[in-house]
């Protein structure tokens, strides 16, 4: 009896093992595909103006992968990296909203106070209501106005980024210079070119600053920061000319 | 286009491109050099490239010829290269010396 059992127990070993070892055969076989759902799944997932690039670009990583642990890893941290993906997405429009109702609310309901001196209260609702119209397109006058008011504005601040570039350029490139040349800190005319240099930059920074500042944009420290603007320009930014 | 939060990863980041300013490197490459997760790494690399710190092209190649996926290669503009240069700098005398510098 005994033996009869030891022989099942063995046959059933040997099955399961069989079993076992074409289960295995099966999966690995079939992993290549599970990556390449897991990939799609994370895709799919993603911002949708960015799908399309990301199946590649992971495709392509998913293949510089030599083992098949080291896959499987990265394709469910993928997914991971689509979450976030979207998150970020997701807080640049809600910030570029908040920006759009603050440009909306404020800026049209002067515009209107000075063209038919109307209560901004007598067309709060209707401010409320063009605001949300925006995405869907022009629907009345007021809309068409702002529309073209807000494309002025951004044609303004580029222009005066521009302007605030290559003024700041102009007056990093002189200072490159001057060091290369060795110039005497105290030369004079040197010290002129640059205290004009400084104004003009001073000048740009402050109309930027300004009409960012029409549009609500009112963090300047963040300004400052982007365009690594050197204190002499800061200290001058506003400040009357004593010189011609 | 807003100001990349700079974070240790990010850091890492930047300094593997910073290494060898001329050479694009691709997610993988980038993702061996720093030892980041690409749940972190692809993240980075889009807000870096969102900055416009970053610029990317794909692979020359037709992905039927080349029988895979084209990879995405990354590299530092100027803009990018003069503020990593000025993040890790300003970094330096709390860290000591950093290898890529």
């Amino acid at each position: 009896m005994d033996l009869i059992q030891a022989l099942v127990t063995g046959l059933l070993l040997v099955v399961a093992a069989c079993l076992g070892n074409s289960l295995a055969d099966d999966l690995r076989a079939r992993l290549p595909s599970h990556y390449a759902t897991l990939v799609r799944l994370a895709v799919r997932r993603a911002p949708p103006h960015l799908r399309e690039r990301l199946a590649e670009e992971w495709g392509a990583h998913l293949n510089d992968m030599p083992d098949n642990l080291g896959k499987l890893l990265l394709a469910l941290d993928l997914f991971r990296a689509s979450g976030t993906l979207r998150r970020d997405v997701e807080a640049v429009d809600a910030e570029h909203s908040a920006s759009e109702q603050i440009c909306d609310t404020e800026f049209l309901d002067s515009m209107q106070r000075v063209i038919c001196g109307r209560a901004p209260a007598a067309r709060a609702v209707e401010t409320v209501g063009a605001a949300s119209r925006w995405t869907f397109g022009v629907v009345s006058g007021w809309d068409a106005l702002g529309y073209e008011l807000r494309q002025e504005q951004a044609a303004t601040i580029g222009r005066l980024a521009r302007e605030l570039r290559d003024a700041l350029g102009a007056l990093d490139d002189f200072d490159q210079r001057a060091r290369r040349a060795n110039a005497a800190a105290d030369n004079p005319a040197l010290q002129r070119v640059r205290a004009r240099l400084i104004d003009t930059a001073a000048d740009a920074l402050w109309h930027f600053v300004v009409q960012r500042d029409c549009m609500g944009f009112r963090q300047t420290e963040e300004i400052l920061e982007d365009y690594a603007v050197p204190a002499a320009v800061r200290a001058r930014m506003g400040a009357t000319r004593t010189h011609g | 286009m807003s100001e990349p939060r700079m974070s240790a990863q990010t850091l890492k980041v930047l300094g593997s491109l910073l290494s060898d300013p001329r050479d694009a490197l691709s997610g993988a490459d980038i993702a061996r050099l720093t030892n980041l997760a690409s749940g972190t790494l692809y993240p980075i690399l889009l807000r870096l490239e969102g900055a416009r710190w970053l610029s990317s092209r794909w692979e020359k190649g037709n992905p039927i010829d080349l029988g895979r996926p084209r990879r995405r290669f990354y590299r530092l503009t100027a803009l990018g290269a003069k503020r990593a240069k000025q993040e890790l700098r300003a970094l330096q005398p709390m860290i000591g010396g950093i290898a890529w510098t």
